[in-house]
């Protein structure tokens, strides 16, 4: 259909799309700029002040500790990223080939872990991995000494976010190729491509789209991630968003903590705009959003 | 008149899809837009029903200007390619739809939609969804959701596309004569000149925007107005040339080294560029060496194509040049290979200017 | 060509083994915590000594009774209204948005990429500072809105993109007026995934904590709650809660899949068949 103009012309567009634009841009971008125009105030006995400086962005570039969070978050949510990615392919790709009659299930097996919110799922990682969790407690029983390495450390913190965000990875990998068709690689097949060579010119390139969408799913919560390394990173696992976390609570400088969720916010979009800048959208097999 | 299209213009983005449409329709008509895709035909029909506003011009309906009326408050009724029956909904449910629309009593709704079954022979159906029906099947209930609740103008946007060859042909037949029984106007949008020419009282035949003409069919055939049309409708050869002399009887075309005898000039001078176009049929064949009429040429039949009553045989001049005669199958027709003489009569040449192609008014 | 066919022959297991791997790691808490939940030696119920008493005690908690009642409340009307504001801006984006859709994309799905933590944060500066709001309920429901609207805007077009808008076109030629049209092909046809859309969003604002936790004020709700709990180590109770949510999870879902294998919805879930048509 051809309408590009009819947007100026249709009331009706205007309630469409002007109220979710509208509500978003009050609750959504608004207080994100609030964010950043209080990350150039400051704090004083939990005080605000309203001086313009860029103290609290020298203090992080300057204290060590944040720098050390800012890029322990860094590697951990790049690598934990990419293991999701990594693990998430064959499983969704297993699920879409060999599910059969039972794919649905097996995918919405997948969303129930997602949905039952942060804080329960790390309740039940303590139960997997903590001192008296599942594994220390059948190494015991076997009469082992429990592991170190999975109580309390970045190892752990990994585990979690694993944990955490396989479940979104595999699910938007599935959706992807749930909606590519398999009959592509038939045809590569026929044209002599063997498996791995029809997987790398015709399977992945066609996917790359939801598979990056994936990854940044994955990628921005475990950047800013506060739940996970305060109940399993242990003492010095300390990550970037529980540091920002303690500026609203604890230590009351929200200004500091402002300006902390200003260089996560950027970092998070740079990420995401780094990681689809690798796109050709046209070449990605990605429609567009009209009918086509 | 009882349809009428006063100077119709649709404008997207830059282009005009419909470019100063007049039409007039009478309440008894059936009319085609005919049309090659992308002509615009289609948008017309949707601007009738009121899914599009046209930037200019009006559509009266009946004396009333419903330009500004939206769709639901028209009175018409449309019958969609793709059929677009409800799929949450049986076939009666389907067919009750533009009754209720209208708070038309229940027992009158019944009588109605057992009408509409039994004309379209789909009783027993009426429990079914449409996704238990064929094809052929969904076109009857798409066509009886038309019908029901007696519109003032059923528009038609290529309801036969989606249905093989045979189907189609029976259904050409039972449209028109729903037409004839209802006595209202229908406009029917297809590409497909047979289906035109077999049920339309008037064809219109839509090109980049504009209607070339709007005649009686057998005109439209015979006296095609404008080079469109003589492509367009029926089956041609195409010579192109210029005029090396003309008089006020005849005319002389020089095409590639084949010279063309027209009767009549078509406003043409000596030296202006022309297309001749000489339907297939009109060209006869005749044994090698066979001289006459005004236009005759040596050819080589280098295919014979079967159509069932008639063959085509494609003829080949010495030139290289290529033409199509299509004759009834009676008796041995010429075999491939052999050498034949192809002749026309002045009369059966169409002659028309070469124009620039303009497109779409920007 | 040995070595293709013993890639060929590998493939099937090795696929099958990650996919086995992955929901035991997924499964393998769940499971734990939930024969702990109802066992007397919760944290390593191994053979289980079975008893209900600490569902008993977390029944009677009064502060777990109004975190539960305040949650739900979270979660119903930020489900409502996130399915509400995704419904009219996936038509709009469908409909009207023309050359424009793009950019209202972008806007739309933005909070999908940024943090929970950042939402809740920059809604109590926003709130806290500049509105001088304090925390409250319906401030914590708007900001969950924020972030389920997206997740919702996704489910809804999954089903709407399939939606033959020409239906629309028939109704209204003969004779439905707009709203009508709505309710009679355009709803009917949709609503499997506005519900399912419904239900993601009202499992993911129940149970929410890093966007209501800081605009709730002293509001309790289950999450924040168990976060407190937590604080101060495992205990039963958490696992009973934790435990009692995945069982209601998976009886809603459940109930979606049973629904959705019946065929009387579909959530925009593409069953095989209709693959071939695309």
């Amino acid at each position: 259909m051809i309408g590009g103009l009819r947007i100026s012309r249709d009331p009706r567009a205007w309630i469409f799309l002007g109220v979710p634009s509208v509500f978003l841009v009050l609750l959504f971008v608004l207080p994100l700029v609030s964010m950043i125009v209080l990350s150039f105030w400051r704090t004083e006995n939990y005080h605000i002040i309203q001086d313009w400086n860029v103290d609290n962005y020298y203090v992080i570039a300057t204290a060590g500790a944040y720098v050390t969070f800012l890029i322990r978050s860094l590697v951990m949510a790049v690598i934990v990223s990419a293991l999701c990615v990594a693990i998430a392919w064959p499983v969704a790709y297993g699920v879409i080939v060999y599910g059969g009659r039972y794919k649905l299930l097996l995918s919405l097996g997948f969303a129930i872990p997602f949905l039952t919110g942060e804080v329960l799922r790390v309740i039940a990682l303590q139960g997997l991995l903590g001192p008296l969790g599942l594994f220390n407690g059948v190494l015991m029983a076997l009469g082992a000494a429990p592991l170190r390495f999975i109580m309390y450390t970045n190892f752990a913190s990994a585990i979690g976010l694993v944990y955490l965000y396989l479940p979104i990875v595999v699910t938007v990998i599935y959706l992807s190729l749930l909606n590519f068709d398999m009959r592509l690689i038939d045809a590569a097949r026929i044209f002599g491509a063997g498996p791995f060579r029809g997987f790398i010119e015709v399977t992945w390139p066609l996917n790359l789209f939801g598979t990056l969408i994936g990854f940044a799913l994955c990628f921005v919560p475990c950047l800013s991630a506060t739940l996970v390394p305060r109940f399993l990173g242990g003492p010095s696992g300390t990550l970037y968003g529980m540091a920002l976390a303690q500026q609203f609570g604890e230590s009351g400088t929200w200004a500091l903590g402002a300006a902390m969720g200003v260089v996560l916010f950027l970092l998070s979009i740079a990420g995401v705009l780094l990681v689809f800048r690798f796109v050709d959208l046209r070449r990605s097999g990605f429609t567009g959003f009209g009918r086509s | 008149m009882y349809i009428s299209l006063q100077g119709i213009s649709k404008q997207y983005a830059s282009v005009w899809a419909i470019d100063r449409v007049n039409m007039a329709i009478a309440k008894q008509e059936f009319v085609s837009l005919l049309g090659p895709s992308g002509s615009g035909k289609t948008t017309l029909l949707r601007v009738i029903a009121g899914l599009e506003k046209p930037t200019e011009g009006r559509v009266l309906i009946d004396g009333q200007d419903v330009t500004e009326l939206p769709p639901h408050k028209r009175g018409v009724a449309m019958v969609f390619q793709e059929f677009l029956l409800f799929p949450h909904r049986t076939v009666r449910e389907n067919l009750a739809f533009p009754l209720r629309m209208m708070k038309m009593p229940k027992a009158e709704m019944d009588e109605r939609i057992d009408w509409a079954l039994g004309i379209l022979s789909l009783q027993g159906l009426d429990g079914r969804y449409p996704n238990q029906l064929s094809g052929g099947q969904q076109q009857r209930v798409a066509l009886g959701r038309g019908l029901v609740g007696r519109p003032k103008v059923l528009l038609l946007d290529e309801p036969l596309a989606n249905l093989d060859r045979e189907l189609r042909q029976e259904m050409e037949v039972e449209i028109r004569r729903y037409q004839m029984k209802l006595g209202i106007p229908f406009i029917y949008v297809t590409h497909n000149q047979e289906e035109a020419l077999s049920m339309s009282d008037r064809i219109a035949v839509v090109n980049k925007g504009h209607v070339e003409d709007f005649a009686e069919r057998t005109t439209l055939y015979d006296k095609p107005k404008t080079a469109f049309i003589a492509q367009f409708v029926g089956r041609s050869n195409k010579f192109e040339g210029k005029v090396t002399a003309a008089d006020g009887g005849s005319c002389t075309i020089d095409a590639g080294g084949l010279s063309l005898t027209a009767s009549g000039n078509g406003g043409l001078k000596p030296g202006d560029a022309a297309f001749a176009f000489v339907k297939n049929e009109k060209v006869a064949l005749a044994p090698e060496g066979f001289v006459g009429e005004d236009n005759s040429l040596p050819c080589t039949v280098r295919d014979v194509i079967l159509r069932g009553a008639y063959a085509e045989y494609l003829l080949e001049t010495s030139d290289g040049l290529g033409l199509v005669a299509s004759r009834p199958r009676s008796g041995e027709g010429p075999s491939i290979g052999h050498a034949v003489v192809a002749h026309w009569a002045s009369g059966d040449v169409d002659l028309y200017p070469v124009k620039p192609d303009l497109g779409l008014r920007r | 060509m040995a070595k293709g066919n013993i890639a060929r022959k590998l493939q099937k297991p090795a696929l099958i083994g990650t996919m086995l791997i992955c929901y035991l790691f997924l499964y393998l808490p769940i499971l734990h915590i939930g024969l702990g939940s109802v066992s007397k030696n919760y944290s390593f119920p191994y053979p289980p000594q079975l008893t209900w008493a600490t569902f008993e005690k977390l029944a009677e908690n009064t502060l777990y009774q109004t975190a539960l009642g305040n949650s739900l409340l979270i979660g119903v009307l930020t489900a409502l209204l996130s399915t509400l504001l995704a419904c009219l801006a996936t038509m709009g984006l469908l409909r009207h948005a023309g050359r424009h859709t793009v950019k209202f994309l972008i806007l739309f799905i933005a909070p999908l990429f940024v943090a929970e933590v950042l939402l809740g944060l920059s809604s109590l500066i926003f709130n806290g500072l500049f509105l001088q709001l304090g925390g409250n309920l319906f401030s914590a429901i708007l900001a969950n809105t924020v972030h389920c609207f997206s997740y919702a805007l996704l489910i809804i077009a999954t089903q709407l993109y399939r939606y033959d808008w020409r239906l629309d076109d028939a109704a209204m030629v003969f004779g439905a007026t707009p709203l009508r049209t709505f309710f009679e092909v355009t709803l009917p046809l949709i609503w499997p995934g506005l519900f399912g859309a419904f239900i993601v969003c009202f499992i993911m604002a129940f149970n929410n904590l890093e966007i209501s936790f800081y605009l709730l004020g002293a509001t309790p709700t289950l999450p924040s709650v168990a976060w407190g709990a937590l604080r101060y180590g495992i205990k039963p109770e958490l696992y009973a809660l934790a435990s009692g949510v995945n069982v209601v999870v998976f009886l809603v879902l459940g109930v979606m899949f049973v629904l959705m294998r019946t065929g009387a919805v579909r959530f925009g879930h593409k069953p095989e068949r209709e693959r071939s048509a695309i």
